[in-house]
Formats: C-alpha cells, structure tokens, sequence
C-alpha cells in the first residue's frame, strides 16, 4: 500500500522518499502526516457549513451531474430475449435494432465485478480505449452466455456514481454501440434499468 | 476508505454505519448545502487536516503545494482557522485560477524563478511559517523539471521555504 510500484526511482518503487532530513533537524520542523480523521473534525465543519462560515464547494468548483436527466429512463422486462442469436455472434454493437437492445437488457449479470475490474484495468494501464474494448469483450461474453445459458437476469454494468456511468457511455458510444443498459445505485438487479 | 470506494455518489454502502454517521440536525438546511456536505465525506477533512497537523492559525502565512481538490479544500481550511496569507503552487493554470477566485495568493511552479523568490513576492521574505504538502508521490519538479516526476521534490521545496521551527502538514488521501 506504500509502495509505488510505477515509481521513475528505486526508492519511491519501495516507497521511500529521498527526502532532505538533514534540513528540517537543523530547521527544527514539525512533520505530520497520516490518514486524515476524519470523525475529529465532521461535526464542526459540518457547523461551520450550515452556518454559512465555510464554503467548500465553491472553492473545489463542485459540480452536480445530473445524471439521470440525460438519460431516456426505460423499464423494461427480465424476460426480454433476442430474435436472432446469429446478431449476436456476428456483433451485436454494430447493429443497432429492438432485438440487441432486449439481448442487451436482459442478459449482463454481475455488474459490481464488471466494474471492479474495469477500474483495475484502467487504473494499471491508464488507456481509456483499452477500457472500452474491455467493457464490449465482457459484455459480448454476458450476451453470448444468454444465448447458450437461458440463466441471466440481470443487468449490464453498474455504476458507481455519475462519472463512471458518463465515462462508459461515452466509451461505449465511441465504440459504436447504440445501446445499453446501466443498473442504477442501490437497485437489487432484478429491478429496471436505466437505458439510452 | 481503506478498500470502500466512493462516497459522492447518489447511494453509498457505509460500514459500520451505526457508528460513523454524521446525522444533520435538520434535512431542510442540509439539502440546501448538500454540494458543500458532500465533501465532509472526503476532501475537505483531509485538506482542513493538513492545515490543522501544520499549525495554521489566525495570521499564519502558510503556503500549500497542490491546487487539486484537497489543495484547494486545504487552502479554504486554512482561511477558516484564520490564516493571514494562503498561498497555493501548482503547475496548471486553470486550478491556480480556481485557487486565486475564492482568495488565495498563487503561484506558478512552471517559471523558473524558486519557490522562495516567488513567496518573497508574495510576502516580503522567501520564507512561511507553515506549509501543507497536497501534492503526494507523484509530485514534479520545479522550472525547466516541470516534465519531470520527482516524488521527493516537493517535501524539500516544503523545507526549504519552511522558516526554522515551522510546522509541516503532510495530509493522507489514498
């Protein structure tokens, strides 16, 4: 957890840092680190915000995304299956019909893992169209496992909070996909998904 | 937290809830300053304990390297608990911007004068009295090693423009 494995030296690989000491003996500093505690202080900045002394959000530039707003809200149904499993074979992301979209809705399972794994990716190789091509080849699997299982229930990819559902959409559509299927926070799988 | 991730989303999974919640007194006021509640979840106790762990107080002049989300969360931290000077480095203009829009005193680490001359610009002598590091592993070098990853850099440049018996805060985010 210390280390820093990608590090450009040795020491920072093992997680040392080649610091100057010496100087802050001879200055008498003061050093301080750790992880933050934060129960020490949420109830007084909490105060400090509700009482209109600290304004944090505007100093960080927070803005909201409003996810849900741009996306067309869809219910659909678990029973949904394709008409052709020869789409799928063949494809499904370049095709854009009634039928993929159904294969689609109807079949990704596990999306908390998806995701999980998505981010490790990303996190290793920093290579957003790696993540892309990741995110199709799993759910290419997730629909062709449909096709032969019969077992699927759920939903595609889960995300975690509004960027990661911007940051896939935009992957996916990039890709050429024309649509999928995104469980929402909280929402136990069998429940409808939100759709574009 | 540790392997729990997120915590701005619109649902959260919290362990241990019984005993880490923040309960707002009242929903009404806390809607209407829920962008600013969110972060109680994680930038802004990280940043305000940098300020805190360097011993910054009313008419500190403190200088925080790093104008990312915790350097600015420290940096408004530090005009909370009273500083006189808050001044920010960083290397992207737009994040010096943000920091100079709400108060702070910036400086560009990309020109090529030192860290010290260009506090000395700020307040008289190349030196603070206290100094936060938002920066973190990854930290580059200063001028002409701007392109340059050098992990240690920014705890000596820290030292360097710290005065004697000055206070270092070094704040955690993972």
């Amino acid at each position: 957890m210390t280390d820093d494995p990608g590090g450009v030296d040795d020491a920072a690989k093992t997680g040392n840092l080649s610091i100057r000491i010496g100087l802050g003996w001879a200055k008498s500093h003061v050093f301080t680190t750790g992880q933050c505690p934060v129960m020490r202080y949420n109830r007084q900045l909490m105060h400090a915000i509700l009482y209109d002394k600290f304004h944090p959000a505007k100093a960080v530039n927070v803005t909201v995304i409003r996810w849900t707003k741009r996306l067309k809200v869809t219910r659909i149904s678990i029973k949904a299956r394709p008409r052709s499993s020869s789409s799928i074979r063949t494809g499904w992301w370049q095709r854009r019909s009634v039928s993929i979209r159904a294969t689609l809705l109807a079949f990704c399972t596990d999306g908390a893992r998806i995701l999980c794994s998505l981010r490790c990716f990303a996190r290793r190789h920093h290579n957003l169209l790696a993540l892309s091509f990741l995110v199709l080849e799993i759910a290419r699997f997730l629909v062709q496992l449909l096709c032969f299982g019969k077992r699927i229930r759920g939903v595609a990819v889960r995300a975690r909070g509004p960027g990661d559902l911007d940051r896939i959409l935009r992957l996916i559509e990039s890709h050429g996909a024309s649509y999928w299927a995104i469980d929402t926070i909280g929402l136990p799988t069998r429940q409808p998904a939100y759709c574009r | 937290m540790g392997g729990w991730v997120g915590g701005q989303a619109e649902y959260v999974m919290v362990p241990y809830a019984d005993f880490n919640l923040l309960r707002f007194p009242d929903k009404g006021r806390a809607m209407a300053k829920i962008k600013d509640l969110t972060l109680l979840s994680d930038i802004v106790p990280t940043g305000f304990h940098g300020a805190v762990t360097a011993g910054v107080g009313p008419g500190s002049i403190v200088y925080v390297a790093g104008a990312g989300p915790v350097g600015l969360a420290c940096a408004v931290g530090c005009q909370l608990l009273g500083a006189a000077v808050v001044i920010v480095g960083d290397m992207i203009p737009e994040r010096l911007a943000q920091a100079k829009s709400f108060g702070c005193e910036v400086i560009d680490l990309k020109k090529d004068a030192t860290l010290g001359q260009q506090i000395e610009q700020i307040v008289g002598i190349p030196e603070v009295e206290c100094a936060v590091d938002c920066v973190g592993f990854e930290a580059r070098g200063h001028g002409k090693d701007a392109v340059v990853e050098r992990p240690a850099t920014v705890l000596n440049s820290l030292m360097t423009v710290t005065q004697a018996g000055g206070r270092l805060g070094i704040p955690d985010f993972m």
